[in-house]
């Protein structure tokens, strides 16, 4: 990821042992606040709509995904301390600790729609595991386990998010209120995996600290979800992706 | 089967599995009683999500986010009881107007602090614990009876973890004003919320029928044991104590008494007043709860009326 | 004189899962248990990696056996090893299905 931070002054410790190199380093830090911040924002989304869901199962349902999506940040802002770098950005508890938010957009407010609540669990919940899985062998003993442990999560997520999708796709009206969601999210998910050949993710794949570079993942990502939306009668194309708009360190559409 | 055979049975211990084996009034109160306990467990989850916006960490969001959905599960075991005796529940839940909604009162006032959310745990479903233990040992409804062993288990943890942010907030002297100014509202709150005295309601064929097995100024009584030595323990003051003489728990203010539901405030200069000014209020309901509903009833809404495109 | 590891599993045999009446050890959570002069380390996993009682656990076993005499120091490690209903004991599953949920 990104390796824009500057002053990377490093206080290495003596066990430190992961990388040497600075600029896999800097898109460590960056990638593991990025997936963080992303699961926070997720978690908390989703949670506001705990008891809104259109059932009751769907009600415990929402309630069981938030706690994940929050356990999954929880689990991995503690790796930011051990960073030997100072000026690396803290943990979030609250949510409002730091001005710069390392989330999609999408994710940045509050969700008004039942559709909004269901593109992001189609879209945003699976681009988010594809990257732990490309972790799953990271030469990062304490990110790795923790990283492996996420998917098997997550396939509940993906069944309740997948049975959510045909719901409302059962009807004109539902399919076209979701697509719209989905047109207003998909380029953003996919610009997510960052640009062809970053040199961050370059940096950290020469590394051993993931296993795949930018497109692979977001290949692997269209070839997981998209059959799926399409299935149900929903359209994902995207034209040209609006780099411009594009936030690097962040990793989010402005 | 007479009313008389019913109460025979139910007198002789054993339990109702269905309304094939009971009459047309016990299975109205009943579902009264479930609808009661459903709407309840219901409403806690919004208005306790309301109150985790303030959690201090990750770690106490997360748990009221375990707590909320404990509750949920509570409510479905509810509505499905009453979806077995032929209730329309989607109807029920998601069409229902607010004011319809059965809850206490106490959840129509909104909480907004995390001493306020801890109280909750504390207090709220302390009472909550007070009212489906009595159901769960008097209950003669058999499927209700066997569903509540895992609900106790549920709330205990909801208890727990009032009482252990009790404790941490007590001990931080900025806090603890805090705590004491949730508990200031709460407490009285909590008292109101076992109803009218039994001076003025008769329980007699609700007990007879197996639906409770204590009064409600029994259960206030049962609440005010535990809830007082807690408050107690961590100085925290309430208007409460034991009196040796009578054996019994007595409240040191005016109640019921005029609520200030804006300020969240007692008016205990006001004295006391009657239950019907409390039953107005009541009726009324209060400040979150149309809030509080549309949570639960977005969805729905959203999806089965196709508001999205409308709009 | 200084306690041993039979000593530690004794006092988590009395902590319970908050929400079942199910022993930590019972229910699959304690991955690993050592003793070194007054300290006990003690690894845990959860349920699931959003277990809305992980405090409450971690702080139990922490004061279980912090009560153990000749334990001064505890540290409690998180192992973010995976979980399944496996991880259960016999005695944990008979317990669960008699409360009817497992």
């Amino acid at each position: 990821m990104s390796a824009s931070e500057s002053n990377l002054d490093r206080v290495v410790p003596e066990d430190w042992s992961v990388t040497d190199d600075d600029e896999a380093l800097a898109a460590l830090v960056n990638l593991i606040v990025v997936l963080a911040d992303n699961k926070f924002f997720l978690g908390r989304r989703i949670s506001e709509w705990l008891p809104g869901g259109p059932s009751l199962e769907s009600a415990v349902a929402l309630a069981a995904i938030a706690q994940e999506e929050l356990g999954h940040a929880r689990a991995l802002y503690p790796l930011l301390e051990e960073m030997p770098l100072v000026d690396t950005p803290g943990p979030l508890q609250r949510g409002a600790e730091r001005e710069r938010k390392y989330c999609l957009d999408c994710l940045a407010e509050p969700w008004e729609w039942w559709a909004e609540v269901v593109a992001a669990l189609i879209l945003v919940d699976p681009a988010l595991t594809i990257l732990f899985r490309a972790l799953e062998d990271a030469r990062y003993d304490d990110l790795r386990q923790r990283a492996a442990r996420v998917p098997s999560e997550e396939r509940f997520h993906r069944k309740y998010a997948e049975g959510r999708v045909r719901d409302l796709a059962r009807t004109d009206q539902g399919r076209e209120t979701l697509q719209r969601r989905i047109d207003g999210m998909l380029p953003e998910v996919l610009m997510w995996f960052g640009p062809s050949g970053e040199p961050g993710v370059a940096a950290l794949k020469a590394q051993g600290l993931i296993n795949s570079d930018n497109d692979e993942m977001r290949a692997a990502f269209q070839t997981d979800v998209f059959p799926m939306l399409e299935e149900n009668g929903l359209r994902v194309e995207v034209g040209e992706l609006p780099w411009k708009r594009w936030n690097n360190l962040q990793r989010k559409v402005e | 089967m007479t009313e008389e055979e019913l109460l025979e049975r139910i007198r002789e211990g054993k339990l109702i599995e269905g309304p094939e084996y009971a009459t047309d009034k016990y299975i109205e109160g009943l579902k009264r009683t479930l609808v009661v306990s459903g709407d309840t467990e219901l409403i806690s989850a919004p208005a306790y999500m309301r109150a985790a916006r303030n959690a201090p960490k990750i770690n106490s969001y997360i748990s009221v986010a375990g707590i909320a959905q404990d509750e949920l599960g509570h409510a479905h075991i509810a509505y499905r009881l009453l979806r077995d005796l032929g209730v329309d529940v989607e109807e029920l839940v998601y069409e229902r107007d607010p004011k319809d909604f059965r809850h206490p009162y106490a959840f129509d006032v909104p909480l907004d602090t995390w001493a306020e959310m801890v109280v909750a745990n504390g207090f709220y479903d302390r009472a909550g614990f007070c009212l489906l233990d009595d159901i769960f040992e008097n209950s003669s409804y058999g499927p209700w009876k066997r569903a509540l062993v895992k609900v106790e288990r549920e709330e205990n943890f909801h208890l727990r973890h009032g009482e252990r942010w009790m404790a941490t907030m007590a001990g931080d002297p900025e806090q603890k004003k805090e705590l004491q100014a949730a508990v200031d509202w709460m407490f009285m709150m909590t008292l109101e919320w076992f109803g009218l005295p039994d001076s003025m309601k008769r329980h007699g064929d609700q007990i007879a029928y197996g639906m409770k097995g204590s009064t409600n100024d029994e259960l206030r009584q049962t609440w005010l044991s535990t809830a007082v030595p807690l408050c107690e323990q961590h100085e925290i003051d309430v208007p409460a104590h034991y009196d040796d003489d009578s054996e019994s728990w007595v409240i040191d203010a005016p109640f019921p008494c005029e609520f200030d539901e804006d300020e969240k405030r007692w008016d205990f200069d006001g004295g006391e007043i009657s239950w019907e000014r409390v039953l107005e209020r009541w009726a009324r309901r209060g400040p979150a709860n149309e809030e509080l509903v549309d949570q639960i009833q977005r969805g729905y809404k959203q999806l089965s009326k196709s508001l999205e495109v409308a709009a | 004189m200084s306690a041993t590891i039979q000593d530690l599993q004794a006092a988590l045999a009395g902590v319970h899962d908050p929400e079942y009446p199910v022993s930590v050890l019972d229910m699959g959570l304690v991955r690993g248990l050592a003793v070194e002069g007054d300290t006990a380390r003690v690894r845990l996993t959860y349920t699931s990696m959003g277990c809305p009682c992980k405090e409450m656990i971690a702080d139990d076993v922490r004061d279980a056996l912090l009560a153990v005499v000749g334990i001064e120091r505890v540290e409690v490690q998180e192992a973010f090893e995976p979980w399944t209903h496996r991880d259960l004991s016999g005695r944990a599953r008979r317990t669960l299905a008699k409360l009817g949920v497992a």
